[in-house]
């Protein structure tokens, strides 16, 4: 009697590299998917969010209200921008973690490349991420505030948006993950980049509410297309905004993801060369 | 006298982690600056939202770098003097406590003090920042505040301990552990007359966020006997509490068998 190995288990020939990331990206979603009790902790940390500043906008427009919408279309506003932000896992982490402890030259030896194993592993996770905090967002957003977004058809365009913006940001932590080979600790440097994605991506104030200075400063960066740019579809959704957003997503995410595979490059390079 | 010991036992275990933190001192000081940078970074979303809005029924920009310079402050100090507060969940999922058990220094104490995180000089460093510069507060202040910033501290890292022992009966919950304790903190960081009804009881109770943030720098901004008497009451409840938890929590823990050795 023999027993059959099921299907996933079963090595096929000639395994494309494209095949293998694809691979690493569906394990990555299933651990993902596992991994209940964080789920549910994001889920708790995101409501929360949202209770706070739906109390917080509550207390404010209740005596003002701003011109481009009421204290409804504010919660929606930072339940897209926070869906980008705590969907995305703390990837430069793992890799100055394997940095540290050698893991990665094991890992380079692996017929795939370092920076696409650890992307692919990301973006496993980050779907399934996204599909959950979204869902939990639509259902905790509309809970708080008993009504939907202005425009429903704004969160559809936020979508597209939303995918891109992540993939803009994981490309970010990647490039920061591997600076960690000349600092040894990158976690500076990524809290000053996240503090300056809350801040300059407009992640809990839309940046209509900035000063004009600062609003300009802002448009220079990526963050603003990662954060403002998603929120803004809960308040002024055009097709005009959201084609003009997308751009800029694609090419920013074109440079940060440019920037990861330069400073990956450098970083295993010297590791080759001097072996630390 | 056994106190005596517990405290000087403390007091070195204190000394030794700072000791090991300065030793990598370019990597202390990058840690340390890029954490008061970050901490003045974000507030600048504050000063936007005031510049916009003026005041939250009652609360300034003022108060609100109160409220930063209390609970960053508080913040700090825990992280640098109880910062292994953090691994307590997974420590006791692993089983790895037999090292702290087998030696005569208080487990929870020792677990406690085992680690000191160096960004939280740059924490501690960005609390005179917030309340004398920003907060405009007077000197005749800082007793106020320091007594705040002990009694939130306390609190704070009370309910880390308080969190991180249900590892006894709950088994890995190491990241939800540190993710819950980061409520505290998210709560104590807006201002309090923005909660109202059940939500107050809970800041008050269950996530203590109002003995971190909210009473404290009430104490600043309003000294009273009354409140003085409140906070302190607060942050000893709340350390006989985690104390006792942790205790009873003891009783329930099962040894990985797992070789660890501690100097």
């Amino acid at each position: 009697m023999t027993t059959a190995l099921p299907r996933s288990l079963v090595p096929r020939s000639g395994l494309l590299p494209r095949s293998g990331v694809w691979a690493v990206a569906r394990m990555a979603a299933r651990q993902a998917l596992v991994d209940r009790p964080q789920l549910i902790a994001k889920i708790v940390f995101y409501g929360i969010l949202l209770l706070v500043f739906s109390q917080l906008w509550g207390v404010v427009l209740g005596a003002e209200l701003l011109d481009s919408g009421d204290a409804a279309n504010y919660v929606w506003y930072l339940a897209l921008t926070e869906w980008v932000v705590i969907s995305v896992p703390q990837v430069h982490l793992a890799i100055e973690s394997e940095l540290r402890d050698g893991g990665v030259a094991y890992r380079m030896a692996r017929p795939m490349s370092y920076l696409c194993a650890q992307a692919a592993e990301t973006i496993g996770d980050v779907a399934v991420r996204l599909a959950v905090l979204g869902s939990a967002g639509v259902v905790l957003a509309g809970a708080l505030t008993g009504q939907p977004p202005s425009s429903a058809f704004g969160l559809l365009l936020a979508l597209p948006l939303g995918l891109l913006a992540v993939l803009g940001l994981i490309g970010m932590q990647l490039a920061i993950g591997f600076l960690a080979f000349w600092l040894r600790d990158a976690s500076p440097v990524f809290w000053i980049v996240q503090k300056g994605m809350f801040v300059l991506g407009g992640l809990m104030l839309p940046l209509d509410v900035y000063p004009e200075w600062l609003r300009t400063i802002s448009d220079w960066t990526p963050f603003s297309a990662w954060i403002y740019g998603v929120g803004r579809m809960a308040l002024d959704p055009s097709i005009d905004v959201f084609c003009s957003t997308l751009c800029r997503l694609v090419l920013w995410g074109a440079v940060l993801w440019g920037l990861a595979w330069e400073v990956h490059r450098r970083a295993l390079r010297a590791i080759r060369r001097h072996g630390d | 006298m056994r106190e005596m010991r517990r405290s000087t036992f403390f007091r070195k275990l204190v000394a030794t982690n700072l000791r090991a933190a300065l030793a990598l001192r370019a990597a202390f000081l990058l840690q340390a600056g890029f954490m008061l940078l970050n901490n003045l970074f974000f507030f600048v979303t504050w000063w936007i939202f005031f510049e916009r809005f003026e005041e939250v029924r009652g609360w300034t920009l003022r108060d609100m770098a109160s409220l930063y310079g209390v609970v960053t402050g508080a913040f700090g100090t825990t992280v640098i003097v109880f910062g292994g507060i953090r691994d307590i969940a997974e420590r006791v999922a692993n089983g790895e406590l037999d090292a702290y058990l087998t030696l005569p220094a208080d487990p929870l104490i020792h677990l406690a003090g085992s680690r000191s995180i160096a960004s939280g000089w740059g924490d501690l460093a960005s609390a005179p920042v917030f309340l004398l510069l920003l907060g405009s507060s007077a000197p005749g202040d800082i007793p106020f505040f320091l007594i705040g910033m002990a009694c939130a501290t306390v609190v704070f890292a009370s309910t880390g301990v308080l969190i991180h022992s249900l590892a006894f009966w709950l088994g890995r919950i190491d990241s939800v552990a540190r993710q819950i304790w980061d409520l505290t903190l998210l709560f104590s960081l807006y201002p309090r007359t923005i909660f109202s009804g059940a939500l107050q009881v809970v800041l008050f109770t269950l996530i203590p966020a109002g003995f971190v943030g909210h009473l404290p720098v009430e104490l600043v901004r309003r000294p009273s006997a009354l409140l003085l008497v409140s906070v302190v009451a607060a942050a000893l409840f709340y350390a006989a509490l985690a104390w006792w938890i942790f205790r009873i929590g003891l009783r329930r823990y099962a040894s990985g068998s797992r070789f660890v050795a501690r100097a």
